[in-house]
């Protein structure tokens, strides 16, 4: 995938406007599941991803080909999403409306599937609230599978900031985790 | 690095001081993000060390929750909107750029023109009657002087038209019609309705080509890399008559195919180009040394030796023919068809206003 990437990427860098559709085919859907883990709303996320195409469409002549397109293009939505959820934070009212509470199906039968519902409220709630920092590299590392060496490229930062940002962001959802156990024990 | 200070401090409290590095280190063993030494380095500790392991689990715990979070996905109207208005952004965009075009083409009297306007206009404030005549008047000649300009270039891109249709039944006019459309787009003269509509069986082509590749067919995908790999050439074409041959027998129709028309001047190509595709099993080694043999365009002599290489693999060396193939490749572009005919076309274009110029 990441070869056809850059392939289409050239292509449509030395004029072929048809390639960069198929960049988009390419990568709108991965692009829409990392806006959507960092905003938690369709509306926007889909508008990260215009963004972001929009920026690759204006700037591709900037892509050197050092790094691979998907990281090119990861690094445009990081930023995005980053700066997108950094002005949501700013607005705390907006910021809780996205907040939605995760429903099981039906009534939970057993004392497990309340427990579990319960924990993936807290999590979701804990996710939203971390850093905008912390947030995006837990949705490359954990949701988009990318390297830690990858994710430090895409973020412009030391492979160290990466690993401690992420250890921090599963300290804060560790301990988010265990204050709700204990207020149910 | 105060983060990393800050985080040292949390993970020494409650663990053996050794534990440290490794514990720093567990994330990545978790993911995967190691090299072999240094996970055989943390599996020997956390087989001696119980706090460690307790910390792995609940990583695990927590990772497995995190999988739980949905993602919601969009509508298919919703992914519609968006590329629509993703489209309407560009285009704006560079139509707002082909509209600036004239105005710096022609700078020096527009600005004077300009000029005479803001001055009409202050006129009007003293004398508003002959001040609204004088802008009124400004006005109407600067819109004819661009229409003049825009009928200019209108005629120009008619003309390229001209040509594109004259080169009709020839790979070149999709090269040719390709090329325009760019230019078009990127805010030269021409004629936007023409050029997209010959533009159309490039379009149409690439668009099979992606929907080759989406079948995952052996044969399709095979036929959608030659397609790939020489993108606006016979080969090309071929290619793609082929993969329309094998999916209109009936057993793998899809809405492409239904759409799919091959153009006659494809259909009509030149039979010994065909045997390429035809080829089939023993009769392979007889038809790819015919073309071989016989064929006057080093592509397909390219094609039809890489083709040989890739069918005889055992008998021949495919890597030499794979590196033929493309060194022909190579060879063929720098002969580009496209630039002649440019040249051409501007030869043609420099006749037609010399000859206009004449009483």
């Amino acid at each position: 995938m990441t070869d056809v990437g850059s392939r289409l990427a050239r292509e449509f860098r030395s004029g072929d406007s048809e390639a960069f559709e198929n960049l988009v085919n390419l990568f709108q859907e991965r692009i829409f599941r990392v806006a959507y883990r960092m905003t938690g709303s369709v509306e926007d996320s889909l508008d990260i991803v215009q963004e972001c195409f929009l920026r690759v469409y204006k700037n591709i002549h900037q892509w050197n080909e050092r790094s691979s397109i998907y990281s090119w293009i990861y690094r445009i939505a990081a930023n995005l999403a980053v700066d997108h959820l950094r002005a949501k934070v700013k607005d705390r009212k907006s910021r809780e409306g996205y907040v939605e509470k995760i429903e099981l199906e039906g009534k939970p039968d057993f004392l497990d599937e309340e427990e579990k519902a319960v924990r993936l409220n807290k999590l979701k709630q804990v996710v939203e609230t971390l850093p905008p920092a912390q947030r995006i590299t837990v949705v490359l590392r954990h949701y988009e599978g990318l390297p830690l060496k990858e994710i430090a490229e895409i973020r412009g930062c030391a492979l160290g900031t990466i690993k401690s940002t992420l250890f921090q962001a599963f300290r804060v959802i560790q301990r988010a985790l265990t204050e709700v156990d204990e207020e149910r024990t | 690095m105060s983060g990393d200070a800050s985080r040292e401090g949390e993970v020494k409290s409650g663990t053996p001081p050794n534990c440290g590095p490794i514990l720093e280190d567990l994330l990545p063993y978790f993911y995967g993000d190691i090299d072999e030494k240094r996970a055989g380095v943390i599996e020997d500790h956390l087989r001696g060390c119980e706090p460690c392991s307790r910390e792995l689990d609940v990583l695990r715990k927590t990772a497995g929750l995190l999988d739980n979070l949905p993602v919601v996905e969009p509508t298919s109207e919703q992914w519609a909107t968006m590329r629509s208005s993703l489209q309407a952004k560009i285009r704006s965009g560079l139509l707002s750029g082909v509209e600036a075009a004239p105005a710096t083409a022609i700078p020096g009297s527009l600005r004077r023109k300009r000029s005479h306007l803001k001055l009409a206009a202050a006129a009007a404030v003293v004398l508003l009657l002959i001040g609204v005549f004088s802008m009124a008047l400004l006005t109407f000649r600067l819109l004819a002087e661009r229409n003049k300009l825009l009928a200019e270039r209108k005629m120009l891109g008619d003309f390229y038209y001209e040509n594109v249709v004259d080169l009709k039944n020839h790979e070149i006019a999709l090269e040719w019609a390709l090329y325009n459309y760019e230019e078009y787009l990127k805010g030269g003269a021409k004629s936007e309705t023409e050029a997209h509509e010959l533009s159309e069986r490039v379009r149409l082509m690439r668009r099979y080509m992606v929907a080759l590749q989406e079948k995952g067919d052996r044969v399709l995908v095979g036929l959608s890399q030659i397609m790939a790999d020489s993108p606006r050439s016979q080969i090309a074409v071929l290619a793609l008559r082929k993969a329309h041959e094998i999916l209109s027998r009936g057993n793998r129709p899809t809405a492409e195919t239904k759409e799919y028309k091959p153009p006659e001047w494809a259909i009509n190509w030149n039979a010994q180009k065909t045997l390429v595709f035809k080829a089939d099993r023993k009769a392979e080694l007889v038809q790819l040394r015919s073309v071989i043999d016989s064929s006057e365009d080093d592509r397909i002599k390219a094609y039809a030796r890489y083709k040989l290489g890739e069918s005889y693999e055992r008998l021949s060396n495919p890597e030499k023919a794979k590196e033929e193939y493309e060194r022909l490749l190579e060879k063929y572009k720098e002969n580009d068809t496209t630039r002649k005919i440019v040249e051409l076309v501007n030869e043609r274009i420099r006749r037609l206003r010399a000859a206009r110029r004449k009483p």
